[in-house]
């Protein structure tokens, strides 16, 4: 028995002789969704964890040692709606805790039933309160709050809320970039292509300058190398500029020894910007081969293997760099030292490498776990040699080195790795949660860039390797950034530097949760004056990175722990990252019928690369070309629908995974190529086609889940939408048997929620095996199956299938395939109504016009006319207000057609545009439309803003839908065609009712030659005038009494010319 | 050699500007400990101390095949903290809780000292001792497998542990 473990027994003894300990309080309960809440209280609780020192997942838990709640959820059958139970549990902090801190921490899990279940949440961080919520259906629960430090004289308060899921919640919408000063580094984003890279978590980054290529005389910078995730090659990324955004060529370099299989891993990749040399390491955790090293010079295949690769390891957090000695070392057959840093057990460790990686020096300690936290960011080197690895948290409360006096540091050392300096951020806080960054240019200016302690993203300046610190700032504010992330920062020249970071609008500590209501968007801060001022801008404007949490644990961890940043040798900032929200309902929000889409929970590999404005090399500013603006990501498509039963195809051959790989075995027995789906009698059959299924479990694992799922609405009788995922799966087991159930779904976790239910189904082997699984409609409420009527919910949306292969105890993150591929959804089934829809003409009642609209006839117009509007003005437009779940907008196009942007509901869909290259301004071409679907049910309402030149309405289309009346009206326009001799004037009169608010007027001179119009008043006084441009002339003025006003058009050209105008009133309805 | 080697190492230790009574790092081993292990001569022994560590680089002409060694004199609350059985385990699941990972335990050493670890792998293995209330971490650089990077820490260590 060791000392002090005779201490801790000795400690328990006496504290039990003085404290009451209480079992949880009641020790069980019952949410409804009539009453939804339920509260209990545990503790105090004599030691911490005293049944398993090191704090166990799943806990070892029972009574009068740990919170043992029952909780039971009941949602009656009638009640269509999806629900989340939500856990919060706090405490006050009170004594000395077991491991001698002042800071209680509790720690929360739910199982359902119990630890003889599924885990289906988990708060387990080092916050009060700890929160977790879980999709929730009738059944049982058992909620364990385990003491992982606490004092013996704490106790918890615990409340669970159960509350149903909003499906037309609408995410937040995020503040728009600002208008930047010119020369601003601007960026576009480059996805890998689909199918490629679709996991790449925490992906590093690298640029080979030794491979540049040029393209029509501009050179790309070099080769970008990405790596991430369990990715088995390397991405080697070609950019050719010769056209903006530039195309690009994505190569996979294969891994010689990063492809085994592993249920964690720490992918890193560095490359030399002095020698092109790449370097790519993973860890292969819970595996007996610890971890890989290999490098390349040459972008890709040959890889060679490092010292040690595959060799048994416990390092953890590891990050690697190359760059000049520190005098007077100097290298051996390679010009550079290479650094290899990792997390040790009770330390952080260091050692470089003389030979380019092959062999490396002693690891030397950076610092100890009693100094610093012991996971740490990403080493870099300056060009003097000296090394900067940043840490999240040094000094402060133990264990984490966390509370008010932790600082975020860097840890340096001026000696080629012999000694190391701690060098706190003496003006910093921390939510020690994720790595900080730290970027050093050329001249040796160091930037530190941070997450603080109220989550907001700061970058400071150390001109002395961080003895000292300057400028410490918020480079998120200007945009309203709260909360940040996964910062990468790079250097150029020593006045400028840029960092990269995850952000959200949405403040407060629950970022980590998966219901964080949060929107997250790629960040990019740049600085031209060695950090005085920075210029912040979304990168990804419209297209988010991640919907709802960034997590450490469980679905929303996607993104895994961070990404990476570059600098080309042209100065172009290369950023690496993984989009978490990849499909186009993610991105948009909103997914098919109205429903709030979610997170994809994906991690596809991007580079967001700069485009346009200054880099981070003065000497290329030069090249920075015409600032450029993001591409805004297209709108969602309509939902795609089918009658038939094929709802999804999928490649064959598309089917990866690592124990396949490894082991040998049939790949195609779980390469999805269909999933469809049909109604027999009374049941709803799901199908799942694979290539040649076997009825066997893949060689190492413990079986194979087949699941097929889809999202079923209805409308509740308020109108609201209630929806539910549901799922089948055929389970193929180890040893080949199959059984087939039906459930709810968890789309996130790909795993039933609650209760599930046995059903029947059949297999067919061999080529195109089909997997079919039967479930009586009575269990899915009995849907009308098709849907007819124009606001039916078709019984089947958005489905999709996966095939997930078990690994030992631990599930393989990423499907071994999905059909569709990640992120996309299968056709709605079944859909098979005709669109039912009603129409209204450009003068309809319902229609409201601002000023600068005319009436206009024609035949070729919808009901022989139409509503021209020219001009430029953000301020007028058109707007409606329909009951539709589906608005088509008509109109026309023209050779001086201009542009409009459209929002529905306030939220820009896009521009229109109504350039065409036939018909005049006065008689355009008709026959031009854009439909805007998904709208869900309710009132919506369609505007027309931000008009640019000459703009045309023709009409509505709505389905299902009923119009609201308008408040305004346009009067009769008035006008004609004559011809004026050079410095003609012509003089014409508009009638303006009583009551009028604006009076327009516009001119087209033919050919297109210069002249002026004036609006007169009653009263004598010119109220505007206008010069043509293009040919046309344009007045919009408020007039605030009627009569006879004059219009007045100057032909100021030297010719003659055809003018024709038009003038109208915009009147009370 | 030899002889010049020892001076090497007492002249680098008396540069220090207040030395403990007690040893430091760079007085636990010798020139000749060091050639025996790497086969090279012990050009500099550089010393630092970070808190109560001692720490050495004992550094020999090819650059990585020097020799780091830390000694904490009053180490065992370092010791119980990472090693000791609960102890450690405990602050593995605190890292795991901090990343959602888990990694490889430290491997059981026999032979040295009252207790042995050998953490990491030939990239940035270490062998921590104790004895007594002492702990000394020893990391051998250069080529080698892992098992090899042990066997000569563990040699060094024995030798150094003479020296406490």
């Amino acid at each position: 028995m060791k000392a002090g473990f005779r201490f801790s027994v000795f400690l328990v003894l006496a504290i039990f002789a003085s404290i009451t300990f209480a079992a949880t309080t009641p020790s069980s309960g019952t949410v409804t969704p009539s009453s939804p809440t339920v509260s209990f209280t545990g503790g105090p609780y004599a030691l911490s964890n005293p049944t398993a020192p090191t704090g166990e997942n799943p806990p070892v838990c029972t009574d009068q040692v740990c919170g043992v709640f029952k909780l039971n959820v009941n949602i009656p059958a009638t009640d269509f709606n999806s629900y989340k139970a939500s856990v919060n549990i706090a405490w006050t902090s009170s004594g000395t805790t077991t491991q001698g801190g002042t800071a209680s921490d509790f720690d929360l899990y739910v199982y359902a039933p119990d630890l003889t279940g599924t885990k289906v949440g988990q708060g387990a961080g080092n916050t009060n309160p700890e929160s977790t919520s879980f999709d929730a259906s009738t059944g049982t629960y058992t909620i364990y709050v385990a003491p992982y430090d606490v004092s013996p004289t704490t106790t918890f308060q615990a409340t669970v809320t159960l509350a149903a899921v909003n499906s037309t919640t609408r995410w937040p919408s995020s503040m728009p970039n600002p208008t930047f000063p010119a020369g601003t580094p601007r960026f576009f984003n480059y996805h890998a292509p689909d199918g490629v890279a679709e996991d790449a978590g925490e992906p590093s980054i690298g640029v080979n300058r030794k491979t540049e290529k040029v393209f029509g005389g501009i050179g790309n910078g070099g080769t970008v190398n990405y790596f991430g995730g369990f990715m088995p090659y390397m991405l080697s990324v070609v950019f050719d500029d010769r056209t903006q955004p530039a195309t690009t060529t994505w190569n996979q370099a294969p891994l010689v020894l990063a492809n085994a299989p592993r249920a964690f891993g720490d992918p890193i990749l560095h490359t030399d910007r002095d020698t092109g040399r790449t370097f790519v390491s993973q860890e292969l955790g819970l595996t007996p081969l610890g971890s890989t090293m290999e490098f390349t010079d040459t972008d890709g295949s040959p890889f060679t293997p490092s010292q040690g690769s595959g060799a048994p390891s416990g390092i953890d957090h590891q990050t690697v760099a190359a760059g000049p000695f520190a005098a007077p070392l100097k290298g051996l057959l390679y010009p550079n030292g290479v650094w290899y840093c990792s997390q040790s057990v009770a330390d952080a460790v260091c050692s470089i490498s003389l030979d380019g990686g092959m062999t490396f020096g002693p690891a030397v300690p950076m610092y100890t776990a009693a100094d610093c936290s012991g996971l740490h960011g990403h080493i870099k080197i300056g060009r003097d040699g000296t090394a900067y690895v940043p840490n999240r948290g040094c000094g402060g409360d133990p264990p984490y080195h966390s509370g008010p006096d932790a600082r975020q540091a860097l840890i340096v050392s001026e000696d080629n790795g012999i000694t190391w300096s701690i060098r706190p951020l003496p003006q910093s806080t921390t939510k020690t949660d994720r790595d900080p960054s730290v970027a050093v240019a050329d001249d040796g200016t160091v930037y530190f860039a941070y997450q603080a302690g109220d989550g907001s993203s700061r970058v400071a300046v150390s001109k002395d390797k961080g003895k000292t610190w300057i400028r410490d700032t918020d480079i998120g504010a200007a945009l309203g950034v709260k909360n940040s992330l996964f910062h990468a920062a790079v250097a150029g020249d020593g006045d400028r530097a840029a960092v990269a970071f995850f952000g959200t609008e949405t403040g407060g500590d629950t970022y980590a949760n998966p219901d964080f209501p949060g929107v997250w968007y790629l960040y990019i801060a740049t600085t031209l004056d060695g950090g005085q001022t920075w210029v912040t801008q979304n990168a990804t404007p419209g297209d988010p990175v991640q919907r709802g949490g960034i997590c450490g644990d469980g679905a929303c961890r996607n993104l895994l722990d961070f990404f990476d940043a570059t600098i080309d040798k042209r100065g172009r900032v290369v950023v690496g990252y993984d989009d978490g929200c990849i499909s186009e309902n993610c991105i948009a929000g909103v997914g098919a019928y109205g429903l709030t889409a979610g997170n994809d929970f994906t991690a596809k590999a991007v580079i967001a690369r700069q485009a346009s404005g200054k880099r981070m090399y003065a000497a290329f500013d030069n090249e920075a070309g015409a600032d450029v603006n993001p591409v805004a990501p297209p709108p969602p498509p309509a939902p795609a629908t089918a009658c038939g039963t094929v709802v999804a195809t999928d490649a064959a051959g598309d089917a990866t995974h690592p124990l396949l790989s490894a082991n040998g075995g049939n790949m195609d027995m779980v390469d999805i190529t269909a999933l469809s789906f049909a109604v027999d009698g009374t049941n709803l059959v799901t199908t799942i086609n694979v290539k040649n299924f076997e009825a066997k479990a893949v060689t190492g694992s413990l079986g194979t889940f087949y699941y097929a799922t889809w999202t079923a609405a209805r409308k509740n009788s308020d109108g609201s939408i209630a929806t539910r995922a549901y799922g089948t799966r055929v389970s193929v087991t180890a040893t080949g048997g199959i059984t087939y159930t039906f459930g709810q779904y968890d789309q996130a976790n790909d795993a039933f929620v609650g209760t599930t239910t046995p059903v029947t189904g059949s297999t067919t082997t061999g080529p195109n095996g089909a997997l079919s699984v039967v479930v009586p409609l009575s269990l899915l409420g009995n849907p009308t199956i098709p849907a007819t009527g124009a606001n039916d919910l078709p019984a089947v949306i958005e489905p999709y299938a996966v095939a997930i292969i078990h690994e030992q105890a631990v599930r393989f993150t990423a499907p071994a395939d999905r059909a569709p591929n990640a992120g996309k959804a299968g056709a709605s089934w079944q859909v098979c109504r005709t669109d039912i829809s009603t129409c209204i003409d450009d003068v309809d009642s319902s229609i409201s016009y601002t000023a600068g609209w005319h009436n206009q006839t024609l035949t070729s117009a919808s009901g022989g006319v139409f509503r021209m509007h020219s001009g430029s003005s953000p301020k007028q437009g058109v707007s409606l207000t329909a009951s539709a779940t589906k608005i088509t907008f008509h109109y026309a196009t023209s050779p001086k057609g201009g542009s409009a942007e459209v929002f529905i509901d306030g939220v820009s869909k896009g521009t229109i545009s109504f350039l065409g290259s036939t018909g005049s301004t006065f008689a355009p071409t008709f026959g031009s439309s854009k439909s805007y679907d998904n709208l869900g049910a309710g009132s919506h309402t369609f505007e027309l803003r931000n008009l640019n030149g000459v703009v045309y309405v023709d009409g509505f289309c709505f389905l299902g839908g009923a119009t609201s009346a308008s408040s305004t009206a346009l009067s009769p326009t008035s006008g004609g065609t004559n011809t004026q001799s050079a410095g003609q004037t012509l003089t014409s009169s508009i009638n303006v009712p009583a009551g009028a608010q604006a009076v327009s007027v516009m001119a087209e001179s033919t050919p297109s030659l210069p002249v002026k119009i004036l609006l007169v008043n009653p009263s004598g006084l010119t109220l505007a005038t206008s010069d043509s441009a293009n040919g046309i002339a344009s007045i919009d003025v408020p007039v605030s009494a009627g009569g006879v006003y004059l219009v007045k058009v100057i032909n100021v050209s030297l010719g003659s010319v055809s003018v024709r105008t038009a003038a109208t009133a915009v009147v009370p309805r | 050699m030899k002889l010049a080697a020892v001076f090497i190492v007492m002249l680098a230790a008396a540069q220090g500007t207040a030395r403990p009574t007690q040893p430091n790092a760079c007085d636990v081993l010798t020139a000749a400990d060091i050639a025996a292990v790497q086969g090279e001569t012990l050009t500099n022994a550089k010393h630092s101390t970070r808190g109560t560590t001692s720490q050495c680089f004992y550094q020999v002409p090819s650059f990585v095949n020097s020799i780091s060694v830390d000694l904490i004199r009053e180490g065992r609350e370092y010791w119980n903290e990472h090693f000791e059985n609960e102890e450690r385990e405990e602050r593995e699941a605190r890292e795991a809780k901090e990343e959602g990972e888990t990694e490889h335990p430290p491997r059981k050493v026999r032979g040295v000292g009252n207790e042995a670890f050998w953490v990491g792998g030939p990239l940035t293995g270490s062998l921590y001792v104790r004895k007594g209330d002492a702990v000394l971490r020893v990391s051998v650089g250069g080529k080698g497998s892992d098992e090899e990077k042990m066997e000569k820490s563990k040699a060094l260590a024995k030798k150094a542990l003479k020296r406490l």
